[in-house]
């Protein structure tokens, strides 16, 4: 290697050498909460659906429809939260990007807390209505 | 020298691939509390008597409850990987994941059982 020519100007501050990798790991997880985000949006989407056809189905054969709207209700909240998830994960992206330029990252919890209560909540209230109707 | 002695990129990378852990561990989660939901419901739509008929509704209050189980144990398990790598002495428990991959081989067996003696 020769010196660095004009046209190969130096950064004022060398970037760490897991730089790019930092990047990219970022970008990954970016994408993971994207399709966390997308599941629990088709596990609302699944719930709120299913019961209403459930409901259908129940007109069509004169049976006792479906006693509650607990499928709607678990379901839309789902679509609800996963557009929250979202959202926060994205502030989060770019707020690492920034960690991540200047060599100061911090670990954080909220969103991830969030995700897990969100979850576990919907499956919580998903459990009870399984055992509740028949 | 924090990240395992390797600097701040590597425990910077350590933290994120610990939330994209936590991801995929939430998400197993949410698939078997979906499964759980469908095969209950389905249950009650396949004829009286059919195997899937009896066995679905237990079948999918199980899948669910796992499901719960498993986004829960998510949670424990993120915050004791974030303190363990701020720590710089990350110490893999590989045994709640054997447990869940072994219940999970367990409950496909059952449901391919199932699924070939229905009707």
């Amino acid at each position: 290697m020769t010196a660095a020519g004009p046209e190969t100007p130096q950064p004022a501050a060398a970037p760490a050498p897991t730089r790019v990798r930092e990047h990219l790991a970022n970008e990954r997880t970016l994408l993971a909460w994207v399709r966390t985000s997308v599941a629990l949006m088709g596990l609302g989407f699944v719930v709120a659906r299913f019961g209403l056809f459930l409901r259908q189905l129940a007109l069509e054969r004169a049976a006792p429809p479906e006693p509650s709207h607990a499928s709607e209700v678990i379901g839309a909240a789902l679509v609800g939260a996963s557009v929250v998830l979202a959202v926060l994960s994205t502030i989060r992206f770019f707020r690492a990007r920034t960690q991540i330029e200047r060599g100061t990252y911090e670990p954080e919890a909220f969103t991830e807390v969030l995700a897990v209560g969100v979850t576990v909540l919907a499956g919580i209230g998903l459990l009870g209505y399984l055992l509740a109707t028949g | 020298m924090r990240g395992r002695g390797a600097g701040e990129g590597v425990r910077t990378r350590d933290h994120l691939a610990n939330v994209r852990t936590t991801l995929a561990w939430v998400r197993t989660g949410m698939i078997l509390m979906a499964l759980g939901y469908a095969s209950d419901k389905t249950a009650a739509l396949e004829a009286a008597g059919s195997p899937l008929h009896v066995y679905g509704r237990p079948l999918g209050v199980a899948a669910a409850g796992a499901g719960v189980v498993v986004a829960a144990a998510a949670l424990p398990r993120f915050l004791r990987a974030r303190a363990r790598i701020e720590s710089a002495r990350f110490e893999p428990r590989p045994w709640a994941d054997l447990a869940l991959v072994a219940a999970l081989g367990l409950g496909v067996v059952v449901v391919l059982i199932l699924l070939s003696v229905t009707r």
